[in-house]
Parts: C-alpha cells; structure tokens; sequence
C-alpha cells in the first residue's frame, strides 16, 4: 500500500491552544487508505442497534471503513458480525439492507452460511474437493463484538482496549443522552435518511463553542456538544417534560429532579470514530473515498416514553435534518467547496496549514483531542 | 338540475387537473413561491416520505419523512428560500417540472375532495463557477405523486401534495428546492 508523501507526525501541530492540521489529511488518498487501516479496522465501530436486530433471524447490512459487513441475530441469541463476503470468489452475499433469514446463500454458486458465519454447504459439491475443509470457510466473524445499552460495535482487530474502556471518557454524557428513556435505552426505527456528503469524513468533525454551543473535546477523540445552561429551556426534552406531565412523572420516578436539568439539556456526542448521537438522531459516518462520505441517519426513539410523548417528539425531528433540511446545511455546503480548494497543491510552507483555533471553548479547552488522538492512532504500528 | 349533470359540475375534470398541475410546475420552475402557498388549503400537507411506498400513504405521524409540512412550515421554506442567503440556493436551483400520466380517481375521497396521481420527473442545476461542488451538473429526480384537489368554490385547491421520490431512500444530496 502506498505510503502518505509526508511523515504523519509532521501533519497535526497543537502550540497551547493553537491547533493547525496539513490540509492534505483531508485530501490524500494515501492517508485515507491508512485511516482505514489505523483507526477503522483497529478501533470500536458501531454497526447497529439491538432493536434493529431484535428476533433470531435478524440481519443488517453495512460498513466498517470500507468493507461491507452483516450484523445477524444467531439462535443462540448472540448477535455476530460478519464479513460479508463470500469465501469462494469474493461477492457480496447480503445484497439487502436488512432482512430476516437463518442462512445467507451467495448468488453467485449457491454457497450457503448459517447467520452466524458456518458455511452449512456448497452446491454442486462434485467440483469441489472431496476433503474440502468446509469449517474453514465460513464467513469471517469479527473478532470483538460488544454492546452498551443497546448500541452495538464491533472491531476487526483481534487486540486492543475493550469497548467499556474505549467509551469511558464519553460515558457520562452518553448516559445522559439515554436517560432521556426512563428504561435508559432506545429504539431505532428503520427509516434512515441517507447523505451524500461531498467530502473527507473528518470534516464532520469540526465542531466548535459559538453561539451557546459548547464543544468539549474529551480523551480517545470523543467529543460532547451541548447547549449553554441559559438556553435550557428552549431544549427538547424540556419541553416535553413541560408539555407532557405523565413523561415528567415517570423521570423523576426514575432519575429524581436533580438529575432532569443536565438530561434535558440539548446535547450531542461524538462516539469516535463513526457515531454520532444528537437529540433525535443517530448520525453514523460511513467513509466511501478521501472525499467522498455517505451519512445514514437514523430515528430513534427513548424506551418508555408515553405514547403521546414520543409521537410529539418523533414529530419534531423533519425540520432541520437531512438532505431537505436547509436550516442547519450552510457549514457543509460551505465545507464542500473547501474540498475542492483542498486538492491544490501547496508547498511546505505556511499554505498548506489549516487553523483549527476558532474551534476552542470559551475556557480554552480543546477540540482539537480528536487530531491528537487521530495522530496517535495513525502513528501506531498495528501489532 | 340532475344528478348527472350535478356530478359533471361540481367533480374534478382531466382537463383542470392537468392545468393545475402546470401550473404549480410552472409557478415552481418560476420560483413564484409564494403563489405557491396559495394553491394550498390552509389544513393542507406537503409530505416527501423517506420510505418508497408509493400506493399506500401509512400514518405520516408513525415514519421518517424528508418533508411533512404543514402551512406554517410550507411558509417558513418559502421564506427561507425567497429572504435568506442560504448557500444551498446561493447560487438558486434552475428547475423543470414535467407532470404526466395525470389520472383522476372519478369518485371523491372526501367532501369536494378528488385524489389526483401523476408522475412527475424534475430536472435541477444550479450554475457557478467551474469545479464547484455541487454546481453545473443537472440532477434528474422522478417521483410518482398523489394530491388531493379540494373545491373551495370559485377553484381547485391542494389538500394534499405527496411526493414519492423513486429514490426517496438512497442517499441524496442537497434537495432544498421544491420538489
């Protein structure tokens, strides 16, 4: 694989609370192709949720970095992540989005796999040898699957930090996200809103503190977003706890009153590398090429919530996402030409550099951990 | 007068459906938006569903929707596209609106209420400077519509526009004009 044109460590310069990134990371493929690699086939990636694979049978398809992938409830309850590739010539074997079958079967010769990876037979076996190893030509099951509270994510490396050590920085406002539900779970609907997103997955990531808005960089390349306390009020989930006294009964019940101010505080966080929860909406980042990105947002739905409650707030959830949304799109339309600008060369000197520094909080913390923690992990020989 | 001839008054005729229909498209590929709003009643929905399902509505309450746009928020888009410096219209979609296949269901779906299906296919470009994203490239969505056409008396008004995009649930890209 060909090697990015400059030494990486040269790329991301932070000076106290000056952060300024090369803008090739957002333009070489090289440094793409290493992404891949470095961070999304050695890290934690969500790939679905339970509820989307609730019933033995269940499966759902799509990516980790650039290879496709199955999410399948097997019958012995647990949910495997499989390759989805098929092990004689390569084809996709799960051609849906999602779907509800105990054995996948490739188009291509009529192999046929349990959900679960375990190829069960080949057709017209004659032409295959007679000691053919079938056990060793399954699906390939991802290594580490694990969930939190419904939220399901997989790593194709064997080794590494287990995923409540890889979420523990971003727990607890991850926590008060789910304790939006008084059950502390959601559900997600299969309805997804699909992007086609012009440019480099990390220009997704550029979040800053203005206008009331909060962003706190945390470690592992997390990130909390959250409304100002003064613009509380306006949030959400305080109106419907305002509007909806049945919802407000039972989050007391469960959490207590104090605890009701920072939970229905309008919040999003960034789960690194690929998550993106806000108020209403999974955001899940799918990379396709250096400048190509493709993001599937999901509805989702706190457990628990009375019926009124939760048809209000699903309600409220079309005016500024998506695709037909223009009232949050003007930073990506203005971020797409970037991507344009970005594919001109620049020499070593100061061109090349983006500033980064608009993107601090007002006490100067940093949102620039995402770059550090980027730099760490592309630095790093896989073992 | 007869009962024949009461039906053939007051129900909807292929003729005003089809000019009705060129008109809206006309009006949109025009940009004349707020004459738009008008060709709506006040109760009316504008709704894209994300799920492709074009011969059953469902409950709009119960689905993801692209749009589903009551008055207020069918005058807040206008407005939003006609007063404000939104980049995904700056610089504006150019469109052409092509209705056909116009069949209206001969008995009302309520009172003074017609449902009418068409299939619409809308060309977009918006023109800039060379090698910008998103810019110089005509776009062409399809889309299989039901309205509902409601007598308010002295004409034909929409209680209802639903628009089912062929790719309604594929990944798109910056559809701020009205579809």
């Amino acid at each position: 694989m060909a090697e990015p044109t400059a030494s990486l460590s040269s790329m991301v310069e932070t000076k106290g609370d000056r952060v300024r990134v090369r803008q090739e990371i957002y333009s070489d493929p090289a440094i793409f192709l290493r992404e891949m690699d470095r961070i999304f086939y050695q890290s934690w990636i969500y790939v679905a949720h339970e509820s989307e694979v609730a019933d033995v049978g269940d499966y759902k398809t799509g990516k980790i970095g650039l290879q496709p992938i199955v999410v399948s409830r097997h019958e012995d309850g647990e949910i495997y992540v499989l390759l989805n590739r098929c092990r004689h010539r390569g084809t996709v074997v799960c051609r849906e989005v999602s779907g509800h079958s105990n054995f996948f079967r490739c188009r291509y010769h009529n192999w046929v796999y349990r959900n679960n990876g375990e190829l069960v037979g080949v057709a017209q076996s004659e032409g295959y040898p007679e000691d053919f190893p079938k056990d060793d030509y399954g699906l390939i099951q991802l290594p580490r699957v694990a969930t939190y509270r419904g939220l399901i994510f997989a790593s194709i490396a064997e080794e590494g930090i287990d995923l409540d050590e890889h979420l523990a920085p971003v727990r607890e406002p991850l926590d008060l996200l789910l304790k939006r539900s008084p059950e502390m779970t959601f559900s997600v609907a299969t309805d997804v809103y699909k992007e086609s997103v012009p440019r480099n997955w990390k220009t997704l990531l550029n979040y800053g503190s203005q206008g009331g808005v909060r962003t706190v960089g945390l470690d592992g390349g997390h990130l909390n977003i959250e409304l100002d306390p003064e613009d509380s009020d306006r949030s959400l989930t305080r109106q419907l706890l305002d509007d909806h006294p049945d919802y407000l009964e039972a989050m007391r019940v469960r959490y207590a009153d104090e605890g009701l101010a920072d939970i229905a505080r309008t919040r999003s966080v960034y789960v690194f590398p690929n998550l993106m929860i806000s108020d209403q909406m999974l955001r899940i980042i799918n990379p396709l090429a250096v400048s190509n990105t493709e993001v599937h947002m999901q509805s989702y739905r706190p457990v628990g919530l009375p019926e009124a409650t939760d048809r209000d707030r699903f309600r409220r959830q079309e005016m500024s996402n998506g695709p037909f949304g223009s009232s949050i799109s003007d930073d990506p339309r203005a971020a797409d030409q970037a991507q344009v600008a970005l594919r001109a060369e620049f020499d070593s000197t100061a061109e090349g550099w983006l500033e980064l520094a608009m993107q601090q909080g007002p006490e100067g913390e940093p949102t620039n951990r995402i770059y550090g923690h980027w730099m760490q992990l592309m630095d790093k020989t896989p073992a | 007068m007869s009962e024949a001839a009461r039906i053939a008054e007051t129900s909807l005729t292929q003729l005003e459906a089809e000019r009705t229909l060129s008109l809206e498209a006309e009006m949109l590929d025009d940009r004349r938006y707020d004459e738009w709003l008008d060709l709506f009643t006040p109760e009316a929905f504008y709704w894209i569903p994300v799920a492709y399902r074009p011969n059953e509505q469902g409950d709009p309450a119960d689905q993801l929707n692209h749009i589903y746009d009551d008055a207020e928020r069918r005058s807040e888009r206008v407005w939003r596209l006609l007063n404000t410096p939104v980049l995904d219209q700056h610089p504006p979609s150019r469109t052409v609106h092509f209705v056909t296949n116009v069949r209206v269901d001969p008995e009302p779906v309520a009172a003074s209420t017609y449902r009418v299906r068409c299939n619409q296919m809308i060309t977009e470009m918006r023109a800039g400077g060379i090698d910008q994203v998103g810019l110089n490239s005509a776009r062409v969505f399809s889309a299989r519509c039901e309205y509902h056409f409601v007598d308010v008396g002295s004409t034909w008004k929409f209680g209802l526009k639903r628009v089912s995009l062929i790719n309604s649930d594929q990944p798109l890209f910056n559809l701020t004009f009205i579809v």
